[in-house]
């Protein structure tokens, strides 16, 4: 039986965009993120960091044309967890769940 | 402990989390529609190979195939992100197909040289694997974009 988390981790809003955005890639660059996101490179930076803490990211740098450049990708923890929180949402709003949590 | 940090949660709020997580997978999505530059190069590349294979130019097959590997790393690149190999069960049976036809063009050309010459025949059996590499990237782009939901140009 698949169980559902709402995870607090993956919830804070830029996290949650920077793992809906990796969940339909293999890996995105760092400069990609932060234009999506709109955010300075130290905020991304940061949320990055929180979510290799709890495993769910994982980084890579390459270098081309004698530049660093850092991919950032989900892990299969990652990707496990993004999936059973956004089910977990859908749950939560679906209007039949709605007086368990009026309640 | 954790229903009662989402009950604290308004569900408009929830409601908006799932839009932003629904407007961010689109956004990567649209990254990923393959540029039509690449089907072209890639259909040019696959030909050249049949022709060169046809003609019995083996030994430029691996300037061809460092082209091809150059063609995938600048479309990886420019994108600045990497697709998730998800590819429909069409284009499986279609690269499926390729493959024997490939060969198939190889020897075809070989047994048709004597008829249309050393040049035209090889030529001709590139042109046909081109063709079909490129409607078959014509396809898988279109099929892309009807899954970003995005019109072509936007």
């Amino acid at each position: 039986m698949k169980i559902n988390r709402f995870d607090t981790v993956i919830h804070a809003p830029n996290r949650l965009q920077i793992c809906a955005f990796l969940a339909p890639l293999e890996e995105a660059e760092f400069q990609v993120l932060r234009a999506e996101l709109g955010v300075s490179d130290s905020v991304l930076s940061k949320h990055i960091k929180q979510l290799e803490e709890v495993g769910y990211l994982k980084q890579r740098k390459s270098k081309m044309n004698g530049r660093q450049r850092t991919w950032a990708c989900l892990t299969r923890k990652g990707r496990k967890a993004f999936a059973c929180h956004v089910e977990e949402l859908k749950r939560l709003v679906d209007p039949a769940n709605q007086s368990r949590l009026d309640d | 402990m954790v229903e009662k940090e989402i009950q604290n949660e308004s569900r408009e709020m929830l409601q908006e989390s799932l839009d932003s997580i629904e407007k961010m997978e689109q956004a990567a999505l649209k990254r990923v529609v393959p540029p039509l530059w690449f089907g072209a190069s890639i259909a040019l590349l696959a030909g050249a190979l049949v022709a060169l294979s046809a003609a019995g130019l083996r030994e430029y097959h691996v300037y061809i195939i460092l082209l091809m590997v150059l063609v995938l790393v600048g479309k990886s690149k420019n994108l600045g992100v990497s697709v998730r190999k998800n590819h429909s069960k069409l284009t499986v049976i279609a690269l499926c197909i390729l493959i024997p036809l490939f060969f198939m063009l190889v020897a075809g050309a070989q047994a048709i040289s004597g008829m249309l010459g050393n040049v035209w025949a090889p030529l001709s059996a590139g042109g046909i694997l081109s063709a079909a590499v490129f409607v078959l990237s014509l396809f898988e782009r279109r099929c892309t974009i009807i899954r970003v939901g995005v019109e072509q140009g936007e």
